[in-house]
């Protein structure tokens, strides 16, 4: 066999191996992306067109004041108020005081700093489930069941993942600068706050991605420390509406006059992930990861 | 052979002292103001971990000793609650067990492998491969209680999609989440769209295999086989590893999409450990025997992290360095 078929056999091996991977891609990729579809569509359609067999894929004329219908099915804007409450003021926690406690990790040096640090990494695969009960029932006892605080004061001492993701990076960073300015007789925290924080932009971004995607997804803490009706996150309210649509605890049957109108508020509450995702997607897929596992 | 340091990843990094602690003459007084600044700065989580973590834990160790209903005070039981829960007394407790121990030996392999698939896949040179890979995450982003409705209504027997794809070739699909044998697999066919991130660290793992190990081992004669083998597999045995562990985590804390799509039935076929939890703790007021389940589901969580561990010295590669 002379070079050239060689090279051409292993073209030719290439080109298949390649137009194989597709195919899978493509087959494996429809089970991600069609429900999404499938839920979009339906939130665009009359009530007489949802339970029809084939599906309707296109709904003609969409109807999209289904939209608007289904939000004033329950107080969504105060909802979404709540949601926003419960997401952005913990997040501004999350973000600056793991910040803070990352660079004293990363770059100060005191006793019984390296004990303490794997202390964090021992938290981060801790189940939680062994705290809920414990942590409600002082709560609770503090009254602060109906109120925003539980959702609130923990954020401001910093989470383990966050701390240990900034300080990653930190590490990453060249310490002349730090070094000089040290010189120069700048304190700790004007070197915290005039040159390292400048630096860690992408960290404190992908850190604040991370604590929204959580905050403004959870399910769990809204449902065992919010009951006022006033005080539900959108959560609450698209899992409420759920119930009621379907008239069930679970949704077994699934039949409902209001399914569209369902679909139509999931896809308004998943929309700001989405929009988020797709902005911000290098956060995601790229700059998260190298920078956690950059060790 | 020596590799740079920049490509370990991995628990045998994570352990490793901080690399910025370089031996530095200084005047004590500058020390000593460095550690004050350091244990002040380090504070907030310090104290955090007493009062959000190690507290709880052991005041839910306490409250597992007792009958608890937040209403009336605390009674001291002993054992009792344990005894409840492993002589059978609680008929839940080992059918929720079961239920997740079955969950988790499903959903959390078939996470890994399915993860390691794509990511090979999307890591190899051809195009588009950015698309695709936003295609596989995009639904790890959606909130947790929108991906139950659209599962919901996705497997729904009569007008879902998943029945309505497989008349396409003939097959007429099972009740899904209606039907007792297929509701807990339903549960981890959902839960596979959650794979975007165990996807991303493994492709990330695998663009950080060092080609020069490959251009080595092709000079060599290596098979694709022999190089996936004794290359790709060991170099990526470390990440491999760290997914493993959140699956384990993630997938014996199960409660969400139980709680929305099927609230545990049909038949308690989907009640998992953390459904029978909430609905002591919050449905029935139990709240010391709820905190007892929390401590055993610890327990297990524990038991299983520490076993993998074990095993991970025996295939998880450390490079000497």
């Amino acid at each position: 066999m002379t070079t050239s078929s060689w090279q051409q056999s292993i073209k030719l091996q290439n080109a298949i191996g390649g137009a194989a991977a597709y195919v899978l891609l493509v087959l494996f990729g429809l089970p991600f992306i069609v429900p999404l579809l499938f839920v979009i569509s339906t939130a665009l359609k009359s009530a007489s067109q949802v339970y029809v067999n084939p599906p309707v894929w296109v709904p003609l004329p969409p109807q999209f004041s289904n939209f608007a219908q289904a939000w004033a099915v329950a107080p969504f804007g105060r909802f979404l108020v709540n949601s926003l409450i419960t997401t952005f003021i913990p997040m501004i926690g999350d973000v600056f005081v793991s910040a803070i406690v990352a660079y004293s990790f990363a770059r100060l040096r005191w006793p019984g700093r390296d004990l303490v640090f794997s202390l964090l990494l021992a938290t981060m695969i801790m189940p939680g489930i062994v705290t809920f009960i414990p942590t409600f029932i002082v709560f609770a006892r503090l009254n602060w069941v109906n109120t925003f605080l539980p959702f609130i004061v923990p954020a401001y001492f910093g989470g383990a993942f966050y701390i240990f993701l900034l300080r990653q990076f930190m590490l990453n960073l060249p310490d002349g600068l730090e070094e000089a300015a040290r010189i120069d007789g700048a304190n700790t925290a004007q070197i915290f706050t005039r040159i390292v924080l400048p630096l860690l932009g992408p960290a404190l971004a992908t850190v604040a991605i991370f604590s929204f995607m959580a905050r403004w997804n959870d399910f769990f803490g809204p449902m065992i420390y919010l009951h006022s009706p006033n005080l539900k996150t959108l959560m609450l309210g698209l899992a409420f509406f759920e119930s009621m649509a379907t008239g069930t605890g679970g949704s077994y049957g699934f039949l409902s006059a209001r399914l569209h109108l369902l679909m139509a508020i999931t896809t308004l509450i998943a929309l700001p992930c989405v929009l988020l995702f797709i902005v911000f997607q290098k956060y995601f897929v790229r700059d998260v990861i190298t920078s956690g596992f950059k060790l | 052979m020596t590799i740079e340091p920049r490509y370990s990843a991995g628990i045998g990094a994570v352990v490793k002292p901080n690399a910025t602690a370089r031996p530095r003459p200084r005047p004590n007084r500058l020390r000593r103001r460095e550690a004050w600044t350091g244990v002040v700065m380090a504070l907030p989580w310090m104290l955090g971990f007493l009062l959000f973590t190690a507290g709880p834990m052991i005041f839910g160790l306490y409250a597992g000793l007792t009958r608890w209903d937040m209403i009336s005070p605390p009674r001291w039981v002993g054992l009792q609650n344990f005894i409840r829960m492993f002589s059978g007394q609680d008929r839940h407790f080992y059918r929720s067990l079961g239920v997740t121990f079955r969950y988790v030996l499903i959903s959390a392999p078939l996470h890994v492998v399915l993860g390691l698939l794509l990511a090979g896949m999307l890591n190899m040179k051809i195009k588009g491969t950015n698309f695709f890979r936003s295609v596989y995450y995009l639904p790890s982003i959606l909130p947790i209680v929108a991906s139950a409705v659209m599962w919901s209504w996705v497997f729904n027997p009569d007008f879902g999609l998943f029945n309505w794809a497989l008349s396409l070739v003939g097959i007429r699909g099972p009740g899904w989440l209606t039907s007792p044998q297929w509701a807990l697999p339903s549960m981890v066919i959902m839960n596979l769209h959650y794979i975007g991130p165990s996807m991303i660290i493994l492709l990330a793992g695998l663009q950080r295999v060092p080609q020069e190990l490959y251009e080595a081992s092709q000079l060599d004669g290596a098979s694709r086989w022999q190089s996936l083998r004794h290359i790709t597999l060991p170099m990526l045995s470390p990440v491999i590893f760290f997914v493993i562990i959140t699956n384990i985590n993630s997938s014996f804390q199960t409660f969400t999409q139980a709680f929305l799509m099927t609230n545990g039935g049909p038949r308690y076929a989907t009640y998992f450990y953390m459904l029978h939890l909430y609905n002591e703790a919050w449905g029935a007021s139990r709240m010391g025997y709820a905190s007892a389940l929390a401590w055993v589901m610890f327990v297990i969580i524990v038991i299983f992290l520490v076993l993998h561990f074990r095993l991970g010295k025996l295939w998880v590669y450390q490079e000497s360095d």
